[in-house]
């Protein structure tokens, strides 16, 4: 699997890395943008502006990370649909290493993107802006049981983009085995929402059924609901390995 | 086990149409097979079932004593008619990937061949001229000492230079212990190197045998047969 | 070079062109041929026919094979000597055979020739 990720990465680093590129660029020019304006009024402080920052951090984050997505779904179906599939699907390579690495390598390019980002505007902040703002920060979050929202949306969305993509590459696959002769491009995507869909009631049905939540509220704010992460590690797993045998077995180019 | 491919009664539908229609065939080791056929007589349906990436409908495969799978990829080395390389690699990045996944491969074999076709390393796929491409994928499909090869029309669409380097690479690369799955329309250009010859139509194998002595019995060129049949 | 353009075998037709060179001097008594490989990249043709035709022309004593050096021709001249008749054999008897089918009788034939090789004197 190892062999092949290697592939992988070698044929989406340049995209990733412009999208990089592209991200701490624009939040270059919004950190300067926030500099000038706190040199113009003097008694500006950082912290007026913290909100409207992390409002721009966060959707240049979504902007790069939906860039992302669409290259790494585009790569896929490229897989399926095109030419280079009579490459990669002649390779001794199983359903599972096939998809191993495919998984992976976008799961890489996510926490990379990331880690780019926070990094590099946490240095350029605290050259530009000074310490003030980590010792703000951890103020917030020790304050409002900030932290426990925090890792609990953290471990819930981490486990929610991983079964999304693998929701993805399942529709795309089954929609290429089941609909070969269809030539609407967009089959895979209905039935992405449809699964989602599916996924998304049965996930909340557990949460409220199976967890000691009496409502939504507090399982947002504070519980963790074991049930739901069990369950999404099961969906996760089942369609991991079912995407894996359409690949080996059911794939007709 | 004298026979590196065994087909059984094997057909392949799609929706109402048969591409193949139970057919039986068995190749044995050492031998080159030429498949001749027209357009749409299921010569590349058949290929594709054997590099396994098309499944049948019905019947039995069998390659090197197993299924079409992982294994069986290991051990046959395809040429498809079409570029299959993806589309940001360097010649160097082709070999390389043939090199990491194929325990059969010979760089040395793979650096001759390179020069024999006058291609460099550090070529981009994406500009090589159509018979370049088509030299190059021949060179990656032959720099691997395979049980099997098979090349889906090999010579088709390049001009005659490309042409006799290809047929040039294709006999050097005889091998004793190796067997040669070759479909072609250009019967004329490609009879002499074939051991055997089978003609496909309509999904149906209607003759099969060995090419000298076709022509001993039939008084005339494979080529020749070609057009009484399907003239 | 070689035309394969004929009815026969290529096997027989690769013996023949050998024969031929043999007979006109091309090849040798003693001379290496080419090897089976060289030949089957020059011709396109399968090694495995070539190798028939080597066996073949050993099989008649034109030529032989020396393991690890290769294939020769025969040494022995009266063998290419007698190769030159029977192939000059060959041509008459099927030149008899045509002039026979298009009515022609063996005087006819006779004068034809003579006439025909007086021309050319």
């Amino acid at each position: 699997m190892f062999k092949y990720m290697k592939y992988e990465l070698k044929g989406t680093y340049k995209f990733m890395l412009a999208i990089i590129f592209a991200v701490l660029f624009a939040t270059t020019g919004i950190q300067f943008f926030i500099n000038n304006k706190i040199n113009d009024a003097r008694n500006a402080m950082i912290m007026n502006y913290l909100p409207f920052l992390m409002m721009m951090f966060m959707l240049i984050i979504f902007g790069a990370l939906i860039a992302a997505t669409i290259f790494i779904i585009n790569s896929y179906r490229k897989e399926l649909y095109e030419d280079r599939g009579y490459l990669t699907f002649t390779l001794p390579l199983t359903g599972r290493q096939f998809l191993g690495s495919k998984l992976v390598v976008a799961l890489f390019w996510y926490i990379a993107i990331a880690i780019a980002l926070v990094i590099y505007n946490g240095i350029l902040g605290t050259i530009l802006f000074g310490n003030g703002w980590i010792t703000q920060l951890f103020r917030v979050f020790n304050d409002y049981d900030f932290g426990i929202i925090a890792i609990n949306n953290s471990i819930i969305s981490i486990l929610s983009s991983i079964i999304t993509m693998l929701l993805v590459y399942f529709s795309i696959t089954l929609s290429r085995v089941s609909f070969k002769n269809t030539k609407i491009g967009g089959i895979w995507f209905i039935l992405f929402l449809l699964f989602k869909w599916v996924y998304s009631f049965l996930n909340h049905w557990i949460i409220i059924k199976l967890s000691d939540v009496d409502n939504l509220h507090s399982y947002m704010t504070s519980a963790i609901s074991v049930p739901s992460i069990i369950f999404s590690i099961i969906v996760g797993i089942g369609l991991f390995l079912g995407t894996s045998y359409l690949i080996e077995k059911k794939i007709d180019l | 086990m004298e026979h590196i491919v065994e087909i059984k009664n094997l057909t392949k539908s799609y929706n109402r149409k048969r591409a193949l229609n139970g057919l039986s065939l068995n190749i044995e080791k050492g031998k080159v097979v030429g498949i001749l056929g027209p357009n749409g007589s299921g010569k590349t349906t058949l290929i594709k079932i054997l590099a396994g990436i098309l499944r049948q409908t019905n019947g039995d495969v069998i390659i090197d004593g197993h299924k079409p799978g992982v294994h069986t990829k290991s051990v046959v080395s395809y040429l498809p008619d079409r570029n299959f390389l993806y589309d940001w690699m360097k010649i160097q990045d082709a070999i390389d990937i043939y090199k990491d996944f194929y325990v059969d491969f010979d760089q040395k074999k793979a650096n001759d061949l390179l020069k024999f076709m006058k291609l460099e390393s550090d070529m981009k796929v994406n500009d090589l001229s159509k018979g370049m491409k088509e030299k190059l994928n021949l060179t990656l499909v032959l720099s691997r000492k395979a049980k099997l090869y098979i090349l889906d029309e090999p010579i088709a669409g390049v001009d005659p230079v490309a042409r006799d380097q290809i047929l040039d690479a294709i006999i050097n690369n005889y091998e004793e212990n190796s067997s040669m799955i070759i479909t072609t329309h250009l019967v004329r250009d490609m009879e002499k190197i074939f051991d055997d010859v089978v003609f496909l139509s309509e999904g149906d194998i209607i003759l099969n045998g060995n090419a000298e002595k076709l022509r001993e019995e039939k008084s005339m060129q494979i080529d020749d047969l070609y057009k009484e049949i399907f003239g | 070079m070689m035309d394969f353009n004929n009815n026969l075998p290529i096997y027989i037709q690769i013996v023949d062109y050998i024969k031929r060179q043999i007979i006109i001097g091309t090849l040798k008594e003693g001379d290496k041929l080419p090897s089976v490989r060289e030949i089957a990249t020059k011709l396109k043709v399968n090694p495995n026919t070539i190798q028939r035709s080597y066996q073949e022309l050993e099989r008649e004593n034109l030529v032989f094979t020396q393991r690890g050096m290769g294939t020769f021709v025969t040494e022995d001249k009266g063998m290419i000597k007698e190769l030159k008749k029977n192939l000059a054999n060959n041509i008459i008897n099927k030149f008899i055979e045509d002039m026979k089918a298009l009515g022609f009788n063996q005087k006819e034939v006779v004068d034809l020739i003579s006439d025909k090789v007086g021309e050319e004197n």
